[in-house]
């Protein structure tokens, strides 16, 4: 066989090698960034989820705590909401609001301190001082306790965190 | 001779493209697998053990208390108000969710509303007026 021949053999060898690394190459950095992508949105989620599970820790824990919670377990005194309302309370970047669900209010509209213990609106609101479009809302239903009527009232408690 | 070359390379050209359908099906079955995660066990189960502790605890909208009104509707064996209540009360809290409620008056059966047969559960146990009540909401 000549020497040109091989020389040319080979030529078509290097090419078919360089082809064919080519194409590996191509298909791993694709499989990686596909992989990298899938990586990123995957610890996005477990990201949120941790705050979300955060933020729904703190929400349980707000029925507990002496500023809001009621003589019984796992309640929330409408009077103190009253009370923190009375004194213009206003949370660095929470916002609690209380809706009541059951029995059905008359009207469907804020509450004042006047409205206390009446059947005529079904939010209490306890405003942030930071409002931004990015935030996370929370809620759990919960038992309200009326402690001059003595009576139970059902609500939804959202917690609005804004970052 | 090179035909039976040709032979051998196509049939490892077919064994990796077996094993990358075998692969890929192990993964897609992984991914696409449904997920319950933690934090939605969690809320789910705070969700469940508060409202049943509001439903408990609440007075109707009639002014009377709603163990009240439970035993009222055994003792007339008529559960139609208290179902209507009830589901005004889940109407609200689990928009969208399946959910079943059981009230046990006495070991004794009396109520079932809606038809989640596995999910998570919150039970309650109560003494009023001499009788023994079990409430068990299961949220699916």
């Amino acid at each position: 066989m000549p020497a040109q021949q091989f020389t040319k053999k080979s030529q078509i060898h290097m090419t078919e090698t360089l082809a064919v690394l080519i194409i590996f190459m191509i298909l791993l950095i694709f499989a990686l960034f596909i992989y990298f992508q899938y990586s990123y949105k995957s610890l996005e989620k477990r990201g949120f989820e941790f705050q979300e599970t955060e933020y729904s820790t703190l929400l349980y824990s707000l029925t507990d705590s002496p500023e809001l919670s009621c003589s019984k377990e796992n309640c929330i005194d409408i009077s103190k909401i009253v009370s923190l309302k009375q004194l213009n309370h206003r949370l660095k970047n929470k916002e609690i609001k209380i809706e009541i669900i059951y029995p059905e209010p008359l009207q469907k509209r804020e509450c004042n301190i006047e409205d206390y213990s009446k059947n005529n609106c079904n939010l209490w609101i306890l405003p942030s001082l930071k409002k931004t479009n990015n935030k996370i809302v929370v809620n759990t239903p919960i038992s309200l306790y009326y402690p001059e009527l003595d009576e139970f009232k059902i609500g939804l408690i959202y917690l609005t965190i804004y970052q | 001779m090179k035909s039976k070359k040709a032979q051998m390379e196509i049939m490892g050209l077919v064994v990796i493209f077996i094993l990358l359908a075998l692969l890929s099906l192990v993964f897609l079955t992984f991914a696409l697998r449904p997920k319950i995660s933690t934090t939605e066990i969690l809320r789910t189960s705070t969700k469940a053990d508060n409202l049943l502790n509001s439903i408990i605890r609440t007075t109707t909208s009639n002014n009377q208390k709603m163990l009240d009104l439970i035993t009222e509707s055994y003792i007339n064996s008529d559960f139609t108000h208290l179902k209507q209540e009830i589901s005004k009360i889940t109407y609200k809290t689990l928009p969208h969710r399946q959910y079943s409620l059981k009230i046990l008056i006495n070991q004794e059966n009396i109520l079932e509303i809606g038809s989640c047969k596995i999910g998570i559960s919150s039970t309650k146990t109560i003494k009023h007026q001499d009788n023994l009540f079990k409430f068990i909401l299961l949220i699916c």
